[in-house]
């Protein structure tokens, strides 16, 4: 069995003793592909390749994933190619999106389950994507995910993934694509405690005013980890992103956030946005964050922020004078997190089903 | 056909003059590191036994330590071509300006130290490469029992235990490879204590001059300030311009007592061949604070990260700075705060100026531990960019160990907004003066900061002239 070890290592490393350049002590032994279960539109055209057709493909944990997806296809089992050509007006329609349900579970033994997807928008098209990643609660071993995509000139790919693992697991989401000119990708996620998860995506906008607008809300439970690693490249004109995240983390956990906005040069006209909010609710627990901005090029802008710690004392001072206790105040805030990603999902039987994970 | 408009380097002819010195003038070790040369070293300085030990220990660590993976490239830095101590041969520490070398004497004239103490200081120490060649308090301070001399002539004073039970405790020389050279290396820098309940209203001043050529300043700053005192120190540095490469490793280790306040200001103008890879550190008692105010203008490469540790409860730091980088610079400055008890509060205002191909990181992290509740934080760094040959970056890091706490960062990076360049223009202001006023006013958080005289001194070096016109 092949072991992958550097996970989620940042472009732009700083000092060690943060323990922050890469994900620390992982190493991925998945080996064996695990195919999702599909339910496919008619205007979305499949294909199965024996080696990814991105091979260039940056992806945000790492070329550790390529090599783990490459080991895995020797078993002579292929990769799975979704080619969109939905109306843009008709991709919401709940006949035209892409389901992908991946359901782990194990008999006592370990898993290693390696999934690689692809997805393609064509030009001036569209297409819904969701993702569910559930894991039956005694699921022990590895489990990852590759998702590599490209969205053509005017076209628009919103991917909407839902994660909840077991305890036991260690889990890899890999991400990584290209966006081109007037295309829109948007990624909606949810992490649901689980075990350990390892995150990590990038994102070249390469056309200009090409557009990355990503969302995540996750609740990292007591010994469990979340580890992200966004890097959004800005190369195209008038190229725009958000990174927006909000999480909840319970005591015991860590959570490490690395998000890079990288303004190259040439990319005038860029704005990049990257926001984060923390609710931290007891001790004993690592929040880490480092949101970078890189900039080669001058007229363009780059911000970020983060609010990390407890709930604000005049919020928490209105809702307790409503007569809300505050530990019910703390699970309100934190379902309402969920919820604002929740509410993106297009599907309404998708969101019944985050409800029941819930 | 639009033409850019060019902001220019700041004017440095006044810190390029220089004395060449003659060789049968001055002393100095060999090129490189060895444990013969620190030897040299120490029996010139006379250290005590537990200070020559540790110089060889430091040289041990400095040769099991790598060089840092992270930051700018120092690969165009040769320790076996740099002079790490080197002295004028009629050197000996002089109170009296009068009794001053003339040609060390004018290089300080010229860089306004002898008027500045005149006019606004309350004690100055003046270095010449490795060695201070003029230290001087006034009447009134001394009197309070304020220290301010030399930290090798403290070693063999009353002090020498309190030396030995502070020097480079805050900044361990396993720390990191240069300051594993500072400890094997020192020499030079000041040796600063105000007593309990003393409050200078005035500064002290120390300002370092490397005037060799391919040599290193070493300086080491140990100031520690009693309860409830107050105390002002400014740091100044510049260096003439060599085709070689110069190093500056010093390290200030502050001690502030509690209750009481340390503001450390530091203007720094080292010349363009420099390699400035300096350790700064304070640590902060029961409600002490510490205040950086930082201006970094000059260097080839610059870490620079000023740490605070916050260890006593209710206390505080503020960390204000400007950093410019131009053509040749690759400036990686920043600040790290440890909040280490219970309510305790930081505050990180910082700003970036890119411009003809210089290369400006914001670098910092903010650690709140588990026992530091009640703990806020604040990080707010703006970096401007004047052409787009340039690069900026920030890279600020935060880890949180505890839910009672309120940390807020917010950073940005853009250009001049074209709509204030409209607005000043609406108000009879000229594009040029207005971008300028812009750029001026964009730095001001540390301008103001500083006292008066060197607000203005900052301006100055700035430079900052606007001109061509913008299409």
């Amino acid at each position: 069995m092949a072991e992958f070890s550097t996970v989620n290592r940042i472009p732009s490393l700083t000092w060690n003793r943060l323990h922050l350049n890469e994900a620390e002590g992982v190493s991925i032994k998945a080996s064996s592909f695990f195919k999702a279960s599909a339910t496919v539109p008619s205007d979305v055209r499949v294909e199965e390749l024996s080696e990814t057709s991105l091979k260039n493909q940056k992806t945000g944990i790492g070329p550790e994933i390529d090599k783990a997806v490459s080991f895995a296809a020797k078993s002579g089992q292929s990769i799975t190619k979704y080619v969109s050509s939905i109306a843009k007006n008709a991709a919401d329609a709940s006949e035209n999106i892409l389901k992908l349900d991946l359901s782990y579970s194990s008999d006592g033994s370990e898993i290693n389950a390696v999934t690689p997807v692809e997805l393609f928008v064509e030009d001036g098209k569209a297409l819904t994507a969701i993702m569910f990643f559930e894991a039956a609660p005694e699921t022990k071993g590895e489990a990852v995910v590759q998702t590599k995509y490209h969205v053509g000139k005017g076209a628009s790919l919103n991917l909407i993934q839902v994660q909840k693992t077991s305890k036991s697991m260690d889990f890899f989401n890999d991400i990584g694509g290209t966006v081109e000119a007037d295309g829109e990708f948007r990624l909606s996620q949810l992490v649901i405690d689980g075990g350990n998860t390892y995150y990590g995506s990038t994102t070249d906008l390469l056309g200009e005013k090409a557009s990355h607008d990503m969302k995540l809300s996750y609740l990292v439970g007591k010994g469990s980890l979340l580890d992200i690693n966004d890097e959004i490249n800005h190369i195209g004109k008038k190229t725009l992103s958000e990174i927006e995240v909000n999480g909840v983390l319970d005591g015991g956990s860590k959570k490490n956030f690395r998000g890079t906005i990288d303004l190259r040069k040439g990319c005038k006209g860029a704005k990049g946005n990257e926001r984060e909010s923390v609710l931290l609710l007891d001790d004993d627990l690592v929040n880490r964050t480092l949101p970078v901005i890189l900039c080669s090029e001058e007229e363009v802008e780059g911000n970020h922020g983060a609010s990390i710690g407890k709930l604000d004392s005049e919020m928490m001072f209105y809702l307790e004078s409503r007569g809300i206790p505050e530990k019910e105040i703390y699970k309100m805030i934190s379902r309402a997190r969920i919820d604002a990603v929740k509410n993106l999902i297009p599907d309404e039987k998708s969101r019944e089903r985050v409800d029941n994970m819930l | 056909m639009s033409e850019k408009t060019v902001v220019e380097d700041i004017d440095r002819s006044m810190y390029d003059f220089r004395y060449e010195e003659r060789p049968e003038d001055v002393f100095q070790v060999d090129e490189g590191l060895t444990p013969e040369i620190v030897e040299e070293i120490s029996k010139e300085k006379n250290d005590p036994q537990w200070m020559h030990d540790f110089r060889l220990k430091s040289l041990e660590i400095y040769n099991s330590l790598e060089v840092p993976e992270w930051g700018p490239d120092i690969s165009g830095l040769h320790m076996e071509n740099i002079v790490t101590y080197i002295r004028p041969k009629k050197n000996k520490m002089a109170d009296d300006w009068k009794e001053v070398p003339k040609d060390i004497k004018e290089t300080f004239e010229k860089l306004g130290i002898p008027k500045a103490e005149r006019e606004s200081l309350a004690g100055v120490g003046a270095q010449y490469d490795s060695e201070l060649v003029y230290h001087n308090v006034k009447d009134e301070v001394a009197k309070q029992g304020v220290v301010y001399t030399d930290l090798e002539s403290a070693l063999h004073s009353e002090y020498a235990d309190m030396i030995k039970d502070h020097f480079m405790h805050l900044v361990p020389p396993t720390d990191h490879k240069f300051a594993a050279l500072h400890g094997a290396v020192w020499s030079g820098g000041s040796f600063v204590y105000v007593p309990d309940g003393v409050h200078l209203d005035i500064p002290l001043q120390s300002y370092f001059r490397l005037n060799a050529k391919g040599a290193g300043q070493f300086e080491h700053t140990l100031i520690i300030v009693g309860k409830n005192a107050y105390l002002h120190f400014i740091e100044g540095c510049s260096a003439p311009k060599y085709n070689v490469a110069n190093l500056h490793a010093g390290c200030v280790e502050l001690f502030v007592g509690e209750g009481s306040t340390l503001r450390y200001s530091t203007i720094e103008n080292w010349s363009k061949n420099m390699y400035n890879l300096n350790t700064k550190r304070a640590i902060c008692e029961k409600n002490a604070k510490v205040e950086w105010v930082s201006g970094s203008f000059g260097s080839h490469i610059s870490y620079l990260y000023p740490m605070s540790i916050l260890n006593g409860e209710n206390s505080r730091c503020e960390f204000t700075s400007v950093t410019f980088a131009g053509h040749g610079q690759n400036l990686d400055t920043g600040t790290k705060v440890v909040h280490n008890a219970p309510n305790t509060s930081s505050y990180i205002n910082t700003r970036s100026i890119s411009k003809s191909g210089g290369i400006s990181t914001f670098r910092s992290a903010v650690t709140v531990t588990s026992q530091a509740k009640g703990s806020k934080a604040s990080v707010s760094c703006q970096s401007l960019m004047l052409d787009d040959i340039s690069r900026s970056d920030t890279i600020p890091a935060m880890d949180i160990r505890t839910s009672d706490c309120e940390i807020g960062h917010e950073a940005s990076i853009g250009s001049i907004s074209d709509d204030v360049v409209f607005y000043l223009m609406s108000r009879g202001l000229s594009e040029e003066d207005a971008r300028a006023m812009i750029v001026r006013g964009f730095a001001d958080n540390v301008g103001k900061e500083l006292p008066l005289e060197y607000a203005v001194e900052m301006n100055n070096l700035i430079g900052l002239e606007m001109k061509g016109a913008i299409g």
